[in-house]
């Protein structure tokens, strides 16, 4: 599709959105729909520009560099390494047996490529992936030597904080330590979660930004720089997922709200950050992150944003079928049991992660008999594990892609989304009706 | 006397359908300009795999064998290694497409000691195969282990059904069956693998399969080892 073509759909489905949730205008009407709709379309046409920018040559040369491991993970049977150089930053696929940091300082000789175009428009796409990351291309490596250490960065403090969890925390406790202060994820722990349908509660998202900002602003209530300040050094230690800058960009915006006096409604803040992230990086549009994170907080947001709460129970329902449809298109399959753990997961995880924060600080600096409360924490973890297992074993079934419309998803979040900004009758479930035939138009 | 923009349920609907119209207009140019995202010619040349190689423990050799593929395709023409029961094993040079009995050809044709009935001579070739034609000796008493050490010798049963090297499942020539022994391949994916091949054509890498719906990088690993694409 033409980017001329793109921008013009774009437009109107956000005039339609403008449209279907006026029932009164107000005064200055015209002015803001101006504004909000010559804003987004700025949005677009820059976001257009930037994802069909060509790229020079055909994609290949030589690369003699010496940058910072910014990132360093598991890539199937091998690792690779994210280097940030002064010419860009380059992935390294390295073999199992290489062993870098990050915060490593490294010298690389090699030939570099950019990922190889999509050859359809199902299946993972590298280039969209590692775009996402700030990552321009892959070095076939030549050599790649450490020639150093940045001792300061969030790199290096992740490495730090890495090491120190690997080495003084007992197995599940380090396992999910990881996961919620630097967002890496223990394979084994991977599958487990997978298995239940609970994958969300390694990934940082709302739940793990939520709970540090709410924190943060308790122990700092008047102040908005210092939680502020926190809060994205908490974000770019755990690796700046779209989950966990998504919603560190809506606590943010409340923050600030607050500090205008002009408290900010979650279904206003979840779509300003998701555009926001957009326009840092477009390629985050098509990350599954970003989508489950964005529809997740706006099913939530929306239901607790309604006057009366009395449809909040049909969160974990509807938020396990709309993020079940993302996640089959990827994976295939959702697991059943996904919309019951939820229920007991999310809550004593709410709870439990920070307890695990709190009791493995003190084993992380070192301090001499705090290991006990750890121990006591990593027995509740493996009685969770018990019961979740038991729980996953009743119910082995799984839903299939089919069972995931997307004219439903379509159809249920501007349904909850209008009904939040208080909208009654008829309206909301026409407006639904609509978004689920142009749902089904899209894809 | 007030108009009828004046009532609210009447400029009410009037918003909401002209909301409908906008989105029904969007629909329209969706529906006008659909399968048109990959009409352009791609922008960019894909570059030579990085990781063709069958055996890539090694990086480095992989990246040279790489690039050495993307010279011999432009000079057009594959690498190939004979040895066993050949009047001249050694390296050869032929074009894209051929088959054994044209590798055995350029080696001076057979020994009186080779079994031909051994091995398929109409097997199709790949750039940087290994053939390893059987004697009388081998072709009674397969060594396995040897079998395993030349992952391109062709054995009793060697492409007997076009799909099995020593272990290395072909993607382009396997059915749902032969696919689904891979690890973390069911039904679907190895249905989704065949559906992918016929649409879009034969894997030109291993790295292809990450473009069929189901396989991500942690599954293209777990089956690298165990897979191979024949030309």
């Amino acid at each position: 599709m033409p980017a001329s073509i793109a921008c013009a759909t774009g437009f109107l489905v956000v005039l339609f959105l403008v449209f279907s949730g006026t029932t009164s205008p107000p005064p200055g009407f015209a002015g803001e729909v101006f504004v909000i709709t010559g804003v987004l379309l700025l949005f677009f046409l820059s976001s257009i520009v930037r994802l069909e920018a060509t790229r020079p040559d055909d994609g290949s040369r030589k690369l003699d560099a010496t940058g910072t491991i910014v990132t360093e993970r598991a890539w199937g049977k091998r690792r690779v390494v994210v280097v940030k150089t002064a010419e860009g930053t380059f992935l390294c696929k390295l073999p199992a047996t290489k062993v870098f940091r990050e915060g490593d300082q490294a010298t690389i000789t090699g030939k570099l490529h950019f990922f190889k175009p999509r050859l359809s428009s199902d299946g993972f796409d590298e280039d969209t992936y590692w775009r996402t990351r700030g990552v321009l291309g892959v070095v076939s490596l030549v050599e790649i030597s450490k020639c150093g250490f940045s001792a300061f960065g969030f790199p290096a403090w992740r490495s730090f904080l890495k090491e120190r969890i690997l080495l003084r925390l007992p197995k599940l406790t380090r396992a999910y330590v990881l996961a919620a202060w630097l967002g890496k994820r223990d394979p084994d722990l991977a599958d487990l979660h997978r298995q239940w349908g609970t994958s969300h509660l390694l990934a940082i998202s709302g739940l793990h930004v939520g709970i540090v900002a709410l924190g943060l602003k308790r122990i700092f209530r008047r102040g908005v720089l210092v939680p502020s300040f926190f809060m994205w050094a908490y974000v770019m230690i755990a690796g700046g997922a779209a989950s966990a800058i998504r919603a560190a960009l809506m606590f943010q915006l409340a923050f600030a709200g607050n500090l205008l006096g002009r408290p900010v409604r979650a279904v206003n803040a979840v779509p300003a950050a998701a555009v926001l992230i957009l326009f840092w990086r477009p390629w985050w549009f098509w990350d599954l992150g970003w989508r489950l994170s964005v529809v997740a907080a706006m099913v939530l947001g929306s239901l607790a944003g309604t006057r009366n709460n009395r449809f909040l129970w049909t969160a974990p329902v509807l938020v396990w079928y709309m993020t079940g449809a993302f996640i089959a298109r990827a994976f295939e399959e959702v697991p059943l049991v996904g919309l019951i753990m939820n229920i007991f997961a999310v809550p004593f995880f709410s709870v439990f992660l920070p307890v695990l924060s709190v009791v493995g600080l003190p084993v992380l600096a070192g301090v001499p008999g705090a290991s006990f409360a750890v121990y006591i924490a990593e027995g509740m973890l493996r009685f969770y594990h018990y019961c979740a297992q038991s729980i996953a074993m009743v119910i082995p079934f799984k839903a299939s892609v089919e069972f995931f419309h997307v004219e439903a998803v379509a159809a249920i979040l501007l349904f909850v989304i209008l009904k939040a900004c208080g909208m009654k009758g008829w309206r909301p479930v026409l407006a639904a009706i609509c978004a689920a035939v142009f749902g089904g138009v899209l894809l | 006397m007030g108009t009828v923009w004046d009532n609210p349920k009447i400029r009410g609907f009037a918003f909401f359908v002209g909301g409908f119209l906008c989105l029904a207009a969007a629909a329209v140019l969706v529906l006008s300009f659909s399968g048109k995202w990959g009409d352009e010619k791609p922008k960019h040349v894909a570059g030579p795999a990085l990781h063709f190689s069958m055996d890539d423990s090694a990086d480095n050799v992989s990246d040279t064998a790489s690039t050495e593929t993307g010279e011999n395709k432009k000079e057009e023409h594959w690498v190939l290694y004979i040895t066993g029961a050949v009047k001249r094993p050694g390296v050869y040079r032929l074009p894209p497409g051929s088959r054994v009995y044209q590798l055995v050809d350029q080696a001076g044709g057979l020994t009186p000691e080779a079994v031909p009935e051994a091995f398929n001579m109409a097997a199709p070739l790949a750039d940087g195969m290994h053939i390893h034609v059987p004697d009388k000796t081998e072709a009674a008493e397969p060594s396995p282990e040897k079998s395993f050490k030349t992952p391109y010798t062709f054995g009793s049963d060697a492409l007997a059904g076009g799909t099995v090297d020593n272990e290395l499942i072909d993607i382009n020539r396997a059915d749902v069956k032969t696919l689904e022994k891979l690890p973390g391949i069911g039904p679907k994916t190895a249905e989704a693998i065949i559906r992918y091949r016929d649409q879009e054509g034969p894997f030109r890498c291993v790295e292809d399969l990450l473009s069929v719906k189901g396989i991500g990088p942690a599954k293209l690993e777990a089956i690298r080892d165990q897979v191979r694409v024949s030309r």
